[in-house]
């Protein structure tokens, strides 16, 4: 992990974390913040370490994960600009429970756990905004729970492309590549199992491959 | 449903995630929160449902789920007194994510959402017990996921046991009453699976079922 020098208040204001500070917070914090790149495959966080630091990223994506002993993951969430990580620590003061692991080359900023919960105190726009990513993730894991409780692996995979696809031109697209065994791991089921799925997602014409994007056919949304 | 009068601030006062207010909020707040009785079985909160006030529990059990269009349940937790729910709507303005239903009957406190949000607003300590019970709510979620994504139904069993479990006498004991049904909801597992799983645990003596409760041996352990 490689250290590049200060950030600038110019550069705190477009992160949405910090929308509701004034140039005053915006230029102490800037003293206190630090930014990191990252490679692909970096450990950011280990799960059961000690937590000292807030992440937010700046460009890049990462993936949430636990793994139990035998080494099988599975993927809580995948992250990417303008979202931030390794808040959960700071407000308990527990140690990490999940892994998080750079998909790509990031770029990310770090902020200290004393200074973190001194703005916190500070400024109450951040302790909402805060609260709502918070809430965010928390839908997101209940749908999770209830998807692996009450759909088989047709269904997740499903409502998962349905979760990652963008409006690209009228059609719903998955366009951030993610591998089978990536969807695999988030959605608990084998990397084979998932390859049977998606072909019969494409063969019944739920699914369309355009070389690295997956287009969504009206018939899967229906499905939902 | 009925409407009972006001609350007295003594007893607002006992609820952890009021204590910290002042004399006077407490007061303030006194005046405006109303108190509101269920019996068994009602139904709190329908998903989908707009979102218009957070609840604290003053006395009962209620249980959080999700449920498909077959009727199908997962029970995302169940709460106990002085536990509060529906602040996830009252962050992020989206509507009820998930059902409550009252297990037993329940007495509940219902703050409006502007007299919670300028609590909030006025009290950082307030806003802090508010992130650390989604925390709290989020790392269990986590840890449903992993289990439900790694561990086979006697791993999922087991856990629910050992997180349920209170220390009594030196031993680990479930107290609180559940159903085969509530766990088989809880896990994501049919109820028979279930009976079946516990008949097994109880048979190689990994617990012990006396009257309501069950006792767990010591040679139960989990390789998380």
């Amino acid at each position: 992990m490689s250290q590049l020098a200060k950030v600038s208040t110019a550069l705190l204001r477009n992160v949405p974390l910090f929308a509701g500070l004034d140039e005053q917070q915006l230029s102490v914090l800037a003293r206190s913040i630090v930014r990191k790149n990252v490679g692909r495959n970096a450990k950011i966080i280990v799960a059961g370490e000690p937590t000292d630091s807030l992440y937010i990223v700046l460009y890049g994506r990462l993936k949430v994960l636990m793994s139990d002993e035998q080494g099988r993951e599975v993927i809580l969430s995948i992250l990417g600009p303008g979202e931030f990580f390794g808040e959960m620590g700071l407000l308990d003061d527990s140690p990490r429970s999940a892994s998080v692991v750079s998909l790509e080359a990031c770029e990310l900023l770090t902020i200290s756990k004393t200074d973190f919960k001194r703005n916190l105190a500070e400024n109450f726009e951040l302790s909402l905004t805060v609260m709502r990513g918070l809430v965010k993730r928390l839908r997101e894991a209940d749908r999770k729970i209830g998807s692996l409780a009450l759909m088989d692996v047709y269904g997740r995979v499903a409502r998962l492309l349905l979760e990652m696809a963008e409006d690209v031109d009228g059609e719903k697209v998955v366009v951030k590549k993610i591998s089978k065994k990536d969807i695999a791991k988030m959605v608990g089921a084998s990397r084979e199992m998932v390859s049977r799925v998606m072909k019969d997602l494409q063969l019944s014409g739920h699914i369309e491959v355009r070389g690295r994007s997956i287009a969504l056919r009206s018939k899967i949304l229906l499905a939902d | 449903m009925s409407g009972v009068p006001p609350v007295s601030t003594a007893l607002l006062r006992n609820v952890p995630l009021l204590s910290l207010l002042s004399e006077d909020e407490l007061a303030l707040l006194a005046r405006v929160v109303t108190r509101k009785s269920y019996t068994r079985n009602s139904q709190i909160l329908g998903a989908g449902d707009p979102t218009d006030s957070l609840y604290i529990l003053i006395s009962g059990r209620i249980k959080v789920f999700m449920g498909d269009l077959d009727g199908k349940e997962v029970i995302l937790s169940i709460l106990g007194p002085n536990e509060f729910f529906g602040e996830m709507g009252l962050i992020d303005n989206s509507p009820r994510s998930a059902n409550v239903v009252a297990l037993e009957p329940c007495e509940l406190i219902c703050i409006s959402k502007p007299d919670f949000k300028r609590c909030l607003a006025d009290n950082f300590e307030m806003a802090m017990t508010v992130m650390r019970g989604l925390v709290k709510r989020l790392r269990d979620a986590d840890k449903q996921i992993g289990s439900l994504a790694l561990m086979d139904v006697f791993g999922r069993v087991a856990r629910l046991l050992l997180e349920t479990a209170e220390v009594i006498n030196g031993e680990k004991v479930v107290t609180k009453k559940l159903s085969k049904q509530d766990i088989a909801r809880m896990i994501g597992a049919s109820r028979e699976m279930v009976s079946r799983v516990m008949k097994h645990l109880q048979e190689a003596g990994y617990i012990e079922v006396r009257a309501d409760t069950i006792v767990i041996r010591d040679n139960i352990q989990l390789s998380d």
